[in-house]
């Protein structure tokens, strides 16, 4: 954009020398998109639920000027023409290529505590027990041994029937194809586990920037991601915003909220109390157990923090840290927003709960049982990131035990109780990435401009950017798909994706 | 859409009046199918042009006649309304290892076997693929074989494998690539010696037939092996086939078709190679999955129809660049001309396991709607050699009819009814599976609903945001959170940075009714302060 001011009367004198107007989209280049140009759109749909015939929208140095029906371009400026045009989608809980985990999966943690035991040729990889929880266990004991970590037989990773090692090895290869793919891992945990509160660290500090999964994203039309941590610590870290597209180093868009979770996930993943080694007990051993101890957890980092905004000084080896407890009585103060991961019925509860214990507002995240509360979350209008859409859980919801009780209409009973809710394809990419999730939300029931709304202007206020992005009005930024039909459609498909005024993918 | 009360209302009225009748039901089923018409819906032949408000007549399970609004209903005929609705022939799954309790034998090579023994018609998948509109499975063992069984087209309803089994014995599944735990070498030495075997048990048998006729007639008299090989091959009875080697004479004479698996490029040749030399030529099918679709030129020239795999997308990452190419693989065969069907996913991808997700996907990357609607029909049933009975709604084709409730190739249509062979075998009213993951929503809230908003407005006024945020308010966020402005390198709106902000903390969700200032209602949350 250095060049702009140079630019900017060569695109003029060009408009006034050839004045014919209509440039068919391929002749949109770089320069003069950072600009100024009109898109005419047989359809807007512009993220706010209105919908826009003939819509002309003006794009001026990247941002939206005004968006008018029927109107008349201006003679000489740049025209795209196109069928129907969305704004950018925003992902509010993107699970996105962390680098450590999800790059180089073979550095497990429990690959170096083996290592370190010279216990390497029994590493089988971080496999998940056909339990559905993933079991240190695996990679360690044989058909006739007991397990140290989970009470072998009841998580026996060798008693698969043959069909199972069968899916087992359609999964391996599933895996394999999806890491060629740049595809996140399901095993990857982005959350430092080197304690159970650890709110001081920012997500932003672990992600590729330039990751292919970014322009996997943007190919698929998601233009700003909300970076949320997994659940594997009981307080995590803090999530990031990004854009999925554009230089480089322009990509992070601010920090967000800590992530907590009161569900199983803090206890499931990584290794468990019970001292691995016969008493080694390492940075990676794990304190919570149980859904009590996550919760206690929650609570003696709540409390420390409380205690030291007090002048006292928390006892205990298990005490939080001073760093934490900083991040946390921000929390407190509501100056640093919070979001609570609870998956099922009961977790949603507990959420409510440790909520008003410390009177803290906070993001309902990932509530797969909601269909069972949405009374409760109609009261208490607590905003909900929902997603993804499933019957089976795939990706890094596969191996979590709080996925069975989804249904297919939970997105549409809490569209129609008036939850604006922000809808999420976690991992997942392609077939189930964020704009088939819009398309399955309308196939299960959900109003197709809610459906929209779901994945640009709701994530947008629920990020607190809704004045940045998530709608085509004046002033946004200039982030659009231009589709070929209506959006959404199984017929239709993305043909370019507008990002920041620039064309950032485009179909070949 | 009627309360839960009314329903239940009407199905219990329905019901009693079903058992009441179920007597005289059954006597008729007994004697002979009913007479069925299908009337008023928008018919999609697939063979033929659609016909708006069209009457199909369907009598013992075959379609009679179809045609327009005009055509005459006879007086026997059980008339069922399908007006507003779009009727399609019932899509056929060309290649589904699916139905089977384990989809594939440990025997590398087992040429004996039948699906048969393996279809488990309780499993969740024929359920499944009744609901999602296919009605013709072709059952076939799955890709990890030297040798596998021998497959066979069912129906999705029945209660035994010989209830679903429409044609048993359709074809031989082969692979051409390494079978799990194999390396090519041992794959292929393997495969040939299947076959050079076979040759030499046949030829051995041809001439022991031979000797064994000549002796007992007068008329033949003794040859030379050479000449008694060639002419015994006539005299082979069904009787002297063994177990080991029937299936594999069945393929060698016609009777069975040869489906062979290629998981990769370089898998391709051997498999047209064999094809030629063996004589399948005409009944032969490819399975492929993996990068095979860059050998399509080779695979155009043989003419060998293809089956592709349920991902469609094949993603190949660059070593040295690590840029990630995707093709999109039905486009690379409908470019050479080569015919081809599609599976659908067994993997949790939700749409991709339903056949007309993986149509549409053809259709959103260029093939008509039309051409795609024929693969997942017609034209699948082309490859598998059933399109006589299957894959159209056409005069004398078996009435396997679905009734959508829109246009098939489009996620928010349901498959309403499913005729097999002129029966009702599926009816989303009475499905149970569905109702518990999907159910109606509850009728008070069902008319707080509102129309679709496409035509709402068509004014450049923006709406303004759902909860009435102001935007002073969205400012005031913006910068509440001053850990995170002093993270973020490029603030959000840099222009309206203003000092004021700082006067008005975050806003809270309503939950929080703590010293802070009023919250703001609705959405705004959560992290709203932190950007």
């Amino acid at each position: 954009m250095k060049h702009r001011s140079i630019i900017l009367p060569m695109v003029l004198l060009l408009g006034l020398y050839s004045l014919q107007g209509s440039l068919s989209a391929n002749d949109l280049s770089e320069e003069a998109a950072a600009d100024s140009y009109v898109v005419l759109a047989e359809k807007a749909h512009l993220g706010n639920g209105q919908v826009i015939e003939n819509a002309m929208i003006t794009v001026v140095d990247g941002r939206i000027q005004q968006v008018v029906a029927n109107g008349t371009p201006p003679e000489g400026a740049t025209v795209v023409n196109v069928a129907e045009v969305t704004p950018g989608l925003i992902d509010a809980n993107a699970k996105i290529d962390v680098m450590d985990a999800l790059l180089y999966p073979q550095q497990d943690p429990r690959l170096t505590i083996l290592r370190a035991l010279g216990m390497e040729e029994h590493y089988h990889g971080g496999d998940v027990c056909p339990c559905g929880t993933v079991c240190p266990a695996v990679t360690l004991h044989k058909h006739d041994e007991s397990c140290l970590f989970c009470g072998y037989p009841e998580h026996d990773p060798h008693s698969h029937s043959e069909d199972e090692e069968i899916e087992e090895a359609d999964f391996m290869e599933a895996e394999a194809r999806a890491m060629a793919a740049g595809v996140p891992q399901a095993s990857g945990l982005v959350t430092d586990q080197s304690s159970e509160v650890v709110p001081q660290f920012l997500i932003m500090d672990g992600i590729d920037q330039g990751s292919q999964d970014f322009s996997r994203l943007l190919k698929e039309g998601v233009t700003t991601v909300y970076v949320s941590p997994d659940g594997s610590a009981v307080i995590g870290s803090r999530g990031a915003m990004m854009r999925t597209g554009g230089p480089v180093e322009k990509r992070f868009m601010g920090t967000g909220a800590i992530k907590t979770v009161v569900g199983s996930d803090a206890y499931r993943y990584g290794t468990r109390n019970r001292s691995p080694f016969r008493g080694f007990v390492s940075i990676y051993t794990r304190r919570p157990d149980s859904r009590m101890g996550v919760g206690w957890v929650f609570r003696r980092a709540f409390y420390d923090a409380l205690m030291r905004a007090r002048g006292l000084e928390p006892i205990g080896a298990d005490k939080t840290s001073e760093e934490a407890s900083t991040v946390l009585q921000g929390v407190l103060k509501g100056e640093i927003p919070m979001r609570i991961q609870a998956r099922t019925g009961s977790d949603i509860e507990t959420a409510f709960r440790f909520a008003k214990e410390f009177n803290i507002p906070f993001t309902l995240e990932d509530p797969i049982e909601a269909w069972k509360r949405v009374d409760l979350l109609k009261k208490s209008e607590i905003p909900v990131v929902f997603g993804p859409i499933f019957d089976n859980p795939s990706g890094i919801l596969a191996g979590s035990s709080e996925t069975r009780n989804s249904r297919l209409h939970t997105v549409r009973d809490l569209s129609k109780a008036g939850i604006p809710m922000a809808l999420s394809a976690q991992d997942l990419r392609g077939e189930e990435g964020l704009a088939r999730q819009a398309m399955l939300a309308i196939r299960y029931g959900v109003d197709p401009s809610e459906a929209l709304r779901m994945v640009t202007q709701y994530p947008a206020q629920l990020l607190g950017v809704d004045q940045e992005v998530g709608t085509l009005e004046p002033g946004r930024r200039a982030d659009m798909i231009f589709w070929n039909g209506s959006p959404f459609s199984a017929l239709s498909r993305i043909e370019k994706v507008v990002l920041g005024g620039e064309i950032s993918y485009e179909r070949n | 859409m009627s309360t839960l009360t009314h329903k239940m209302l009407i199905f219990s009225v329905i019901f009693s009046v079903i058992l009441l009748t179920f007597g005289a039901h059954s006597d008729l089923q007994g004697q002979s199918s009913p007479k069925v018409a299908l009337t008023g819906g928008k018919i999609i032949t697939v063979s033929g042009a659609p016909i708006d408000g069209g009457t199909i007549l369907i009598e013992d399970g075959i379609i009679l006649a179809v045609g327009d609004g005009g055509m005459a209903i006879p007086y026997d005929a059980m008339e069922v309304d399908c007006t507003g609705m779009i009727l399609a022939p019932g899509f056929v799954d060309a290649h589904n290892p699916g139905g089977l309790d384990i989809p594939n034998e440990n025997l590398a090579v087992a040429p004996f076997v039948d699906v048969f023994d393996a279809i488990a018609p309780s499993r969740f998948f024929f359920e499944e693929a009744l609901r999602n509109g296919v009605t013709t499975v072709h059952v076939m063992q799955g890709n990890n074989c030297v040798v596998g069984g021998v497959s066979r087209v069912v129906h999705p309803i029945g209660l035994s494998p010989d209830e679903m089994t429409r044609l048993p014995g359709l074809a031989l599944k082969m692979s051409s690539s390494p079978k799990g735990g194999y390396d090519r070498l041992r794959h292929r030495a393997e495969l040939r010696g299947v076959f050079s075997e076979f040759d030499r048990w046949h030829s051995d048998l041809s001439e022991t037939r031979y000797d064994q006729e000549s002796e007992k007639n007068e008329d033949l008299n003794p040859l030379p092996p050479e000449e008694a090989r060639a002419e015994g091959k006539a005299l082979i009875r069904e009787e002297d086939l063994d177990d080991r080697h029937r299936h594999l004479a069945y393929l060698n004479d016609g009777r069975l078709a040869a489906w062979i698996h290629c998981g990769a490029a370089t898998d391709v040749a051997p498999a047209l190679d064999m094809i030629e030399k063996r004589g399948w030529t005409g009944r032969a099918v490819l399975v492929l999955s993996g990068d095979a679709h860059v050998a399509v030129n080779e695979i155009a020239a043989s003419k060998v129809p293809v089956v592709l795999g349920a991902d469609l997308i094949h993603r190949e990452r660059d070593l040295i660049t690590g840029d990630v190419e995707e093709t999109f693989i039905p486009e690379v065969f409908r470019k050479k001309g080569v015919p081809f069907a599609i599976q659908v996913g067994s993997s949790n991808v939700l749409p991709e396991r339903y056949l007309n997700y993986q149509a549409a996907r053809l259709v959103r990357n260029g093939l008509s709607p039309e051409k795609a609607m024929r693969t997942i029909t017609l034209g699948a049933a082309e490859i598998c050699g059933v399109a006589d009975h299957y894959g159209s709604i056409e005069k004398d084709k078996a009435a396997n009819i679905v009734m959508w409730t829109g246009d098939p190739l489009e996620m928010t249509s349901w498959v309403q009814k499913v005729w097999i062979e002129g029966q009702l075998a599926y009816d989303r009213e009475k499905d149970a599976r569905l109702e518990r993951l999907f159910p109606e929503m509850p009728e008070e809230d069902a008319e707080k609903s509102e129309p679709l908003s496409d035509d709402a407005s068509t004014d450049a006024e923006p709406m303004p945001a759902e909860n009435g945020e102001s935007a002073v308010d969205s400012d005031a966020v913006e910068s509440g959170d001053k850990e995170a402005d002093e993270a973020k390198p490029e603030p959000l709106n840099k222009d309206k940075k203003s000092q004021d902000s700082e006067a008005e903390p975050a806003p809270a969700p309503k939950p929080a009714p703590e010293p802070k200032p009023e919250p703001a209602p609705g959405i705004d949350s959560g992290i709203k302060g932190g950007l």
